[in-house]
């Protein structure tokens, strides 16, 4: 299966730019996910990656073959470039059965009658459509659906498998179920595959690279752990965090380590964080996730804050605090055990476990601090 | 039973009926129904069944044709005087042909041409897409005999009435009769009218094709023609079929483009001999081929109602709207322009010119400068001049037939509105009862009877007094009444989508409050139902303005309509009169046109 290298992307609709400048390198046999807001220009990379789009510049290469550049003047059509590609509505043909469907792309490569028939079973039969054959997709569920999509996608063997939004038609029971199903597919057939999405956790659970966009720039591109754990700017972290991240505009008092710094909104409440030497008298961001809030209904070190509202969600318990000293919202995510024992307006002692600062200007990030060394990198 | 048992009883039915009372005030639909379901009986169901029944017995004349025949005695002589008699090839089996052969070569063109254009302004990187868009429709804006009239002043021939038209002046030869009337021109003039038709079906129906199904096969391998053959055109395919099997009913329903070129020469077609049966008060004959009309177009609504069902399967994925990439059409982009930029100078520009240009002429068929005169827009009357009749804004007759044209199409059009808005609210909220379904049935079937056959309906049923209902033949109220029985199926189906989009929690919402149900009705539902109602109104009201075929039975001197007066001009050869009422009507129209479009709302009927 070929690697895909994309160097310098650009693509404009009109005033718009899509895509800007894009750099990507996807190994063979990668599961890619390119994640991003509404607009991030998504879905433009992989119709250029499809040929369904003309870039305006750069080059597109899969493994060594070049299927676009524009300084080479080469465009390879949809046709020509053994990409399979699954759009969000399925994009099933309607005058059409299930098998017809399923066969159209290998009616084209000449194949014997039988061994069409053959092929398509077979295909119908690992994705557990056996007998769906003579349905017309309106007779189907969404979910058999998109499995039909999947299967005439994969019937052809493509080397490239694209999938823009495959999932977010369904509801969230059966794209559980279908994620897991892609994961094995994806094992089985062991093309390289870019997956389109604005859903970080099904990011974070298929891909084994995330590359993360923003208004056609690819912000950070790293296995799910870094990117996770480690964004690279705020707007990395604060895109792949749910709940919402906690974000502490504070200043360095010492530089460390540790480092001691002071809210912005109260210079007088001061903390100490496992980080150091850090810039003094820069304004910073601090980053903790909810679950790396660490609550204590007994006066301690950590900010005091109180509770407004706590969210049990079966198990595990979001709960929103606001911080005596200058009024910020704090969320934390943890077990609820711990999180139910807390009374409405009775204090509370939120301390961090580890997060990630940043530069409040450039918005990039400077150090972590509460990482265990090694923690969060790829396990390889 | 033991009588003191009665009295609790008569007492249960009473507290009965009186809750259902109650619930008649608070929930209305059902009541109005009703009422509304008995209107359409008697303005829809029994004329047919009227016509049906008299089709089948003698009328006052019969004894004059079969000795020994009692008016009222059951018959089958007409049937077979239209279908087998001596002159039942003239009658019926000529002008059948005729209807036929029009509408098959009518739609053959129509279709195609409509096709194309819609592809090309829908699907293709053709320039100046916000003006084909506008421009391609216009000729279905006008009225359909609009081209065929502005042909007469091209291929007009001195032999069958009237001065020589442009062609004669600038050969000093008279054109050929076939050129200038009967088939050809009937249905070139039709085709040019129905291209918009298909174009505007078309192009709806292309836009609702997902491009994703089209790049799906792209990616599969698929090239151009053939993603244009196999998903394309099938997905399309039951609107194509839909707009062949209604071009096909309305063009053997058209009447007033084969009276202009057919009558003068005698090419008969069914709706001039509907025409012609009435006006020569052979009421009976007129029955049968009426009825054979409804059967023909019937049928061809059938047919679509089928298509209907097929196409609601093709529609039911659709994915999130991408957009889509435009067919480049590389060196096809400059035939591409001419050849819709040809149609628009054809069909529209140039009959709305030389029909203006006509009424500026002093004597008909001399196009030189010197001819030019205002007399038949403002002149007061000239012996010499067309009879001595006075210009157009001059004329009694002129100008009263104007203002029962407004008259007309005004009280059609809130006829239409306030009935089309009730019966949708009546069939919206009771819907899945046999109720709902049968006034939608009903208020559909006037679509199936061609506008000529429905006055003829019409005519007969009120040329005398019923019970205490007077005859109305001769007032305007049976105009009104006719034209808003007529256009039931699209004020109906206007009114009913206007409903089902106001969901009926907004309704309960006020009922809670303790809205009563008229002011709910005048408070929510009038208010959201808006826009869809004036567009509706403002489409019967142009619709109203340039009909003909519909009214044509049932003008009296009285009652004439702008389109009544043309019909009677072009025969008398007041043909500078006609062709300026023409003009009005067509600026009207486009007028009114403009504003729906502004209203959002929709322009086919
Ligand atoms: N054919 C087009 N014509 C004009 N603008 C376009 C076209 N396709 C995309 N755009 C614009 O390019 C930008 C990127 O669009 P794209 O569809 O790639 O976003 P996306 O990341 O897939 O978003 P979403 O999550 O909503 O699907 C948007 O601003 C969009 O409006
Ligand atoms: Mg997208």
């Amino acid at each position: 299966m070929p690697s895909i290298t994309i160097s310098g992307l650009t693509k404009r609709f009109g005033s718009t730019l899509a895509v800007r400048k894009l750099d990507m390198e996807i190994e063979d046999g990668e599961f890619v996910t390119l994640l991003g807001p509404s607009g991030c220009g998504k879905t433009t990379t992989l119709r250029c990656l499809a040929g369904l789009e003309e870039p305006d510049e750069g080059e597109i290469l899969f493994g060594d073959r070049c299927v676009f550049s524009s300084q080479k003047g080469v465009f390879v059509p949809p046709g020509g470039r053994r990409v399979g590609l699954v759009f969000q509505s399925y994009a099933l043909w309607p005058h059409m059965t299930v098998f017809q469907n399923v066969s159209f792309g290998l009616s084209k490569q000449r194949l014997p009658k039988e061994e069409i028939r053959k092929r398509v079973s077979e295909i119908l039969t690992l994705l557990g459509l056996q007998g769906y054959e003579n349905r017309y997709p309106s007779e189907l569920s969404g979910g058999q659906q998109q499995r039909v999509a999947l299967a005439r996608m994969i019937v052809t063997q493509p080397e490239i498998l694209l999938f823009d939004e495959p999932l977010s038609n369904l509801d969230a029971k059966l794209r559980m179920t279908l994620r897991a199903e892609l994961k094995r597919l994806h094992r089985e057939i062991g093309a390289t595959t870019v997956y389109v999405t604005h859903d970080q956790l099904e990011a974070l659970t298929l891909s084994t690279r995330i590359a993360v966009m923003k208004e056609g720039v690819v912000q950070q591109m790293g296995t799910p752990k870094e990117v996770y754990h480690f964004p690279e700017n705020l707007f990395v972290a604060e895109f792949m965090s749910n709940p919402k991240t906690n974000l502490f505009p504070a200043r360095v008092v010492e530089p460390g380590p540790p480092a001691a710094c002071a809210l912005a909104a109260d210079p007088a409440v001061r903390f100490h964080l496992q980080a150091g030497p850090l810039p003094e008298e820069k304004p910073l961001v601090i980053n903790v996730r909810p679950e790396d809030i660490e609550i204590s209904p007994i006066a301690g070190p950590g900010l005091k804050a109180k509770v407004y509202a706590t969210l049990p969600t079966g198990g595990e318990c979001i709960s929103y605090f606001r911080l005596e000293a200058g009024g910020l919202e704090v969320v934390a995510k943890g077990p609820e055990e711990e999180h139910l024992c807390l009374n409405p307006n009775q204090p509370a002692w939120l301390s961090f476990k580890r997060g990630n600062i940043f530069n409040e200007e450039t918005g990039r990030i400077i150090a972590s601090f509460g990482f265990l060394s090694g923690e969060g990198k790829d396990e390889g | 039973m033991a009588p003191y048992s009665i009295l609790p009883m008569v007492n249960r039915h009473l507290v009965k009926l009186k809750r259902r009372g109650a619930r008649l005030l608070r929930r209305p639909e059902r009541g109005w129904g009703i009422v509304l379901a008995l209107l359409l009986v008697v303005f829809v169901v029994i004329p047919i069944g009227y016509m049906a029944a008299s089709s089948f017995t003698f009328d006052s004349w019969g004894p004059r044709y079969v000795r020994g025949a009692q008016p009222g005695e059951l018959t089958t002589f007409y049937w077979q005087r239209v279908l087998t008699g001596r002159l039942a090839r003239a009658i019926f089996w000529e002008p059948l042909l005729h209807s036929f052969l029009i509408a098959v070569l009518m739609t053959g063109i129509a279709l195609p041409v409509g096709a194309l254009f819609a592809w090309l302004v829908a699907r293709t990187d053709i320039p100046f897409k916000g003006f084909w868009n506008s421009a391609l429709i216009v000729p279905y804006i006008v009225p359909s005999w609009t081209v065929g009239l502005a042909w007469l002043t091209l291929f007009k021939n001195p032999q069958f009435g009237g001065q020589p038209g442009l062609f004669s002046s600038l050969f000093g030869s008279s054109p050929p009769t076939w050129l200038g009337y009967g088939l050809l021109p009937i249905v070139i003039s039709l085709a040019a009218h129905y291209v918009p038709y298909t174009f505007i079906l078309l192009r709806g129906a292309l836009a609702t094709v997902d491009a994703q199904l089209e790049e799906s096969a792209e990616i599969l391998g698929a090239g151009r023609l053939e993603v244009l053959r196999k998903i394309t055109f099938p997905l399309v395919l039951p609107a194509l079929g839909s707009a062949f099997v209604l071009t096909f009913g309305k063009g053997l329903g058209e009447f007033a483009t084969q009276a202009f070129l057919g009558l003068p020469v005698r090419y008969y077609t069914l709706s001039t001999r509907v025409y012609a049966a009435f006006s020569n008060r052979q009421q009976s004959e007129g029955y049968v081929l009426t009825l054979i009309l409804v059967l023909l177009t019937a049928l061809t609504v059938f047919a679509n109602q089928r298509l209907i069902g097929a196409r609601k399967r093709y529609t039911t994925i659709s994915g999130k709207g991408a957009f889509r990439k435009p067919v480049n059409l590389g060196r096809w982009r400059t035939p591409a322009v001419f050849l819709l930029g040809a149609f628009v100078l054809l069909f529209v520009i140039a009959p709305v010119g030389l029909i203006a240009w006509e009424t500026f002429m002093k004597f008909e068929g001399q196009y030189s400068l010197s001819n030019f005169t205002l007399h038949y827009w403002v002149g007061a009357g000239d012996p010499l001049l067309a009879d001595g009749q006075p210009g157009i804004f001059k004329n009694p007759v002129i100008l009263g037939a104007i203002k029962n044209s407004v008259l007309l199409a005004g009280l059609t059009a809130l006829a239409s509105g306030t009935i089309g808005i009730m019966l949708g609210y009546a069939v919206v909220r009771t819907r899945g009862s046999l109720l709902s379904r049968s006034l939608e049935f009903l208020s559909f079937t006037p679509y199936m009877i061609p506008g000529i056959a429905f006055g003829g309906i019409y005519l007969s049923l009120f040329a005398r007094s019923w019970g205490p209902l007077p005859a109305l033949y001769g007032t305007m109220a049976l105009l009104v009444v006719t034209c808003t029985a007529k256009y039931l199926p699209f004020s109906s189906s206007s009114g009913i989508s206007a409903m089902h989009q106001i969901d009926p929690t907004l309704e309960e919402a006020a009922e809670l409050h303790g809205a009563r149900w008229g002011k709910r009705f005048v408070r929510i539902i009038l208010p959201l139902a808006k826009s869809g109602f004036m567009s509706a109104v403002l489409l019967t009201l142009i619709t109203t303005m340039r009909v003909l075929d519909l009214i044509v039975l049932l003008v009296t001197p009285h009652t004439r309509t702008m389109t009544s007066i043309i019909f009677r001009f072009q025969q008398q050869g007041f043909t500078q009169h006609a062709y300026g009422i023409m003009l009005l009507i067509v600026v009207i129209t486009l007028f009114g046109h403009f504003l729906i479009r502004r209203l959002g709302g929709r322009i086919e009927f």
